[in-house]
């Protein structure tokens, strides 16, 4: 039986966890080319400005969830 | 900077004979780019816009569609190049690197563990108690990722580990087929709390790729 300390991440985006560690993988993983162009504007690059609203750390992502849970546990009682 | 007009390259990997997918971002089709026994894919990339989330996931289900039956070496997303000959030529000067390190890494992927502690004593009372409750902290993790290493015993082929805030991030390099069997062993463990351990993979072995 699994420990409830050791959460296994999907992998397919099918929740907020597995989508936010598919995003940090294609954003943070992999190789970078030597004189590829880079999309930025105003020195920020643009990629990231447009997935920031969604990209913390999965860390983050679980305590924010973890916390939203028990509120909604509180309310029920 | 407007990347329209341009390509964005998706992955590389090691000829075979299977179909590549259909369509890439902005459901332009995906290309393959061969050099040698090397296969590259790509997409055109015509119309100026922001890219978003929905790019990001649609570049990752091309590449996926690839890693789950071979080893890739994926491009960061986004990365765009000028043209195919910008990519050929890419292909051509790195071959070398490419052809060793997928050869090498032909039957492994990469599994990552998140080990951290769930809560700190946000508040502490001093510098002392902090260090003292930091020192405590990494002795936990340090704990967990023996405990990790000796209940992965046989598998794990090569490790990295790297700090982060509240503990290690711990990417592992294992067999593809032992995939199942790794995961089944980190999930039998109990990680004392408040540590917790996030298990994600199997990935493209990128952080073992040679510098």
């Amino acid at each position: 039986m699994a420990s409830p300390n050791v959460i296994a991440i999907g992998g397919d985006g099918s929740d907020e966890l597995s989508l936010l560690d598919i995003l940090d993988h294609v954003l943070n993983s992999g190789v970078v080319i030597q004189g590829s162009i880079v999309i930025s504007l105003g020195g920020v690059d643009l990629v990231y400005v447009g997935l920031n609203v969604v990209l913390t750390s999965v860390e983050t992502a679980l305590r924010t969830i973890e916390a939203d849970q028990q509120r909604s546990l509180e309310r029920g009682k | 900077m407007n990347p329209a007009g341009k390509v964005l390259a998706y992955c590389v990997f090691e000829r075979a004979d299977h179909k590549t997918g259909s369509n890439g971002v902005d459901g332009q089709p995906i290309r393959r780019l061969d050099f040698q026994d090397l296969v590259a894919l790509y997409s055109d990339f015509p119309n100026p816009r922001n890219l978003d989330q929905e790019d990001a996931l649609r570049f990752h289900a091309v590449i996926k569609s690839v890693f789950d039956r071979q080893a890739i070496i994926p491009f960061r997303f986004p990365t765009f190049l000028d043209d195919e000959a910008a990519l050929l030529k890419e292909l051509r000067e790195n071959y070398a690197r490419y052809h060793a390190d997928l050869s090498r890494l032909r039957d492994f992927v990469q599994m990552e563990l998140r080990i951290s502690a769930e809560q700190q004593n946000e508040n502490p009372t001093s510098g002392k108690q902090y260090l003292e409750a930091k020192l405590q902290q990494t002795h936990s993790v340090q704990q967990v990722v023996r405990a990790v290493r000796e209940s992965a015993a046989g598998l794990i082929s090569d490790s990295k580990e790297r700090l982060t805030d509240r503990g290690i991030r711990l990417y592992a390099l294992i067999r593809r087929e032992d995939t199942a069997l790794f995961r089944a062993r980190i999930q039998s463990m109990h990680a004392p709390a408040p540590l917790r351990i996030l298990l994600s993979g199997p990935w493209p072995a990128t952080d073992f790729l040679h510098e």
